[in-house]
C-alpha cells in the first residue's frame, strides 16, 4: 500500500435544527507520501469540514481515513494544523509557540528544534518577539513552523494565506514551496482561490457544492518553479474554474 | 513663562486636589464653624497626629480581616470560576444560584456572620468575602467562556488531549488578564467592606470598628476624616501595588496593546 493517507466513503451530516445537513457525502481520496494536494470548492462546500475531520476535531458519520495504516480518531500531533485564523497563543513568544507542541510531550530539547523550524521560516530573528508585535504574514509562518516542530506525518492547511493581502500571499506561497521541499511532508491544503490551488499543488481535487463530493482530481504537472502568468497555467486554471462556475447555482 | 512638559502633566494633578483641600478650607472655617458638622483640613491633619499611635494596629486588624476574605474569596472563586467557565453545563446549573446570591448586599449578611462565625475574625473576614467573590468570580469565568475557539482547537492538535491540559496550558493563561481584572475589582469591593465588617465589634481595633464604635460614637468628626482618607489610600496603595505586579510579572505580553 503506498498511500500516505486514505478517506474511504467519507460522509458527513450535521443536525441542526432544520434536520439534518449533509455537509460532504462519500468522499473517497488517497493522498501519496510527500505529496502536495489542494482542495478547492464553493464556499460552504464542506471542504474544512473535510480537513477537520482529517485533523480529528470533527468525526465522519460514515466512513473511514486512515493514516499511516491507523485509523483517525481524535486530534493528535502527527497531523500539524494551520488555521486560516490567527492562531498563536497571545500570550507566549513566537518561540515559545513553536515549542508548544514538544512542551506538550516534555521534550526535552524543544527549544532547539523550535529555533531549527523558525530558521526554516526566516523568523529566528524574531524568537523573542510576542504574535501582535507581528504582521499577518509572519503569524501564519509561525503557524506554519509550530505545526511542523512536532514533525507531522502530514500537514493540513485550512485556507492559511486567507487573511493576508495578495502580495505577502505571494510570497508566503513560495515559502510554503520551499519548506515543502525541504522537509518532504505530505501536505493537505484547502483553498477556495483556483489561482493558489495551481500554483502549489501536484494534484487538485475539485469539490462539488454542498453536500460536497469530489466531482474531479486533477494533477497538475507544470514543473516547479512555475509561472503564475505562462499559458499551461493559464489553461489549467481555465479548465478548473469552468468546473467551479458550474457548482454555483444561477443567480437571476 | 512656560513650565517644563514634566512639571506641567505632575502639576496636573496637584490643582484639583489643592482647590478641594483649599475650599474645604475655606468653608469649614468661615461658612460652617462648627466642627461637629465639617471638621477643618488642618484640624484633620492634626488628628492624625493625635492619633498616630493607634493608627498602624488599626490598619494591621483591618489588614487581617481583609486578608482572611479575600483569600478565601479567591481561593473559591477561582476553581468555581474554572469549572464555570470551561464546562456549559455545570454553568447553566449554576447561573441561577449565582445571581440570586450576588445581589444580597454583603451588610444583610451581617446577622448570619454572627451566628455562624461570633465575634471572631472570621465573622468580620466573611462579610469582606462576600463582597470580594463575586466580582472575581464573574469576570474569571468571563475569561474562560471567551477563551477562542481556534485556540482550543490548535491546543488540541498540538497534543492537548482532556480538559486538565487544555485549562492548563490554554484556558488558564487565556484568562489571567480577566482573573487579574476580577481580582483587582474583588479587593475594591472587599476593601470597601471593611467598615461593615467591622462596626458589629468582632475585636476591639480596627480602622471600620475605631471610625464606627468609637469617633462616631463620640462624635469626633475629626478622627472620622481622618479614618476615611486612611482607608481610601490604602485602597489605592493595594491597588497600585496589585497593578504593578500584575502589569511587570503576567502581561508583560500585552504591554502596548492595553492602553
Amino acid at each position: 500500500m503506498n498511500h500516505k493517507l486514505t478517506l474511504r466513503n467519507v460522509s458527513k451530516t450535521y443536525n441542526s435544527e432544520e434536520g439534518e445537513i449533509k455537509a460532504v457525502e462519500h468522499i473517497n481520496l488517497e493522498v501519496k507520501p510527500t505529496e502536495f494536494l489542494c482542495i478547492v470548492g464553493p464556499s460552504g462546500c464542506g471542504k474544512t469540514t473535510l480537513l477537520r475531520m482529517v485533523a480529528g476535531l470533527d468525526y465522519p458519520t460514515s466512513g473511514e481515513i486512515i493514516l499511516d495504516g491507523a485509523h483517525v480518531s481524535g486530534p493528535s500531533p502527527d497531523r500539524g494544523m494551520v488555521f486560516q485564523e490567527f492562531s498563536l497563543f497571545p500570550w507566549r513568544t513566537v518561540l515559545k509557540n513553536v515549542e508548544f507542541g514538544l512542551e506538550i510531550r516534555g521534550v526535552q530539547e524543544r527549544r532547539r528544534i523550535a529555533e531549527q523550524y523558525l530558521e526554516l521560516v526566516g523568523l529566528l530573528d524574531f524568537k523573542n518577539c510576542y504574535p501582535q508585535e507581528l504582521s499577518g504574514g509572519m503569524k501564519q509562518r509561525v503557524a506554519i513552523a509550530r505545526a511542523l516542530a512536532t514533525n507531522p506525518s502530514v500537514l493540513l492547511m485550512d485556507e492559511p494565506f486567507g487573511s493576508v493581502d495578495a502580495q505577502t500571499r505571494n510570497v508566503l506561497q513560495e515559502e510554503l514551496l520551499r519548506i515543502w521541499e525541504r522537509t518532504e511532508k505530505t501536505i493537505m491544503f484547502v483553498t477556495h482561490s483556483v489561482d493558489e490551488a495551481v500554483y502549489l499543488a501536484d494534484r487538485v481535487a475539485v469539490m462539488s457544492a454542498r453536500p460536497g463530493r469530489i466531482i474531479q482530481c486533477m494533477k497538475i504537472d507544470i514543473p516547479r518553479p512555475r509561472k503564475r502568468t505562462s499559458v499551461e497555467t493559464n489553461v489549467i486554471r481555465e479548465k478548473l474554474l469552468t468546473l467551479l462556475v458550474s457548482q454555483y447555482p444561477r443567480i437571476g | 513663562m512656560k513650565l517644563p512638559a514634566a512639571v506641567r502633566d505632575k502639576g496636573i494633578v496637584l490643582v484639583p486636589l489643592l482647590t478641594t483641600i483649599i475650599l474645604w478650607e475655606v468653608l469649614a472655617r468661615y461658612v460652617v464653624k462648627n466642627p461637629a458638622f465639617l471638621p477643618r483640613f488642618s484640624e484633620v491633619i492634626f488628628a492624625f497626629y493625635l492619633l498616630r499611635e493607634r493608627i498602624i494596629p488599626d490598619i494591621l486588624v483591618s489588614l487581617l480581616h481583609f486578608g482572611i476574605g479575600l483569600l478565601l474569596a479567591f481561593s473559591l472563586a477561582l476553581p468555581l470560576a474554572i469549572a464555570m467557565g470551561w464546562f456549559k453545563t455545570i454553568f447553566r446549573a449554576l447561573d441561577p444560584l449565582i445571581e440570586i446570591l450576588r445581589p444580597i448586599p454583603p451588610l444583610a449578611w451581617i446577622p448570619l456572620a454572627i451566628v455562624w462565625f461570633h465575634l471572631t475574625h472570621y465573622a468580620a473576614g466573611f462579610i469582606i468575602f462576600l463582597g470580594a467573590f463575586f466580582p472575581i468570580l464573574i469576570d474569571s469565568y468571563t475569561g474562560f467562556r471567551n477563551v477562542p475557539r481556534v485556540l482550543v482547537e490548535t491546543g488540541k492538535v498540538l497534543g492537548c488531549i482532556g480538559d486538565k491540559k487544555l485549562i492548563r496550558y490554554v484556558a488558564f493563561p487565556f484568562a489571567l488578564p480577566s482573573i487579574a481584572t476580577g481580582t483587582r475589582v474583588g479587593m475594591g469591593v472587599g476593601w470597601m467592606c471593611v467598615v461593615a465588617a467591622e462596626m458589629f465589634g468582632v475585636s476591639r481595633n480596627g480602622l471600620g470598628y475605631r471610625l464606627f464604635n468609637e469617633f462616631y460614637y463620640w462624635k469626633q468628626m475629626d478622627y472620622v476624616i481622618a479614618y476615611m482618607l486612611i482607608l481610601g489610600l490604602i485602597s489605592l496603595l493595594l491597588d497600585r501595588m496589585f497593578r504593578h505586579y500584575i502589569e511587570e510579572n503576567l502581561f508583560r505580553w500585552r504591554k502596548g496593546i492595553v492602553k
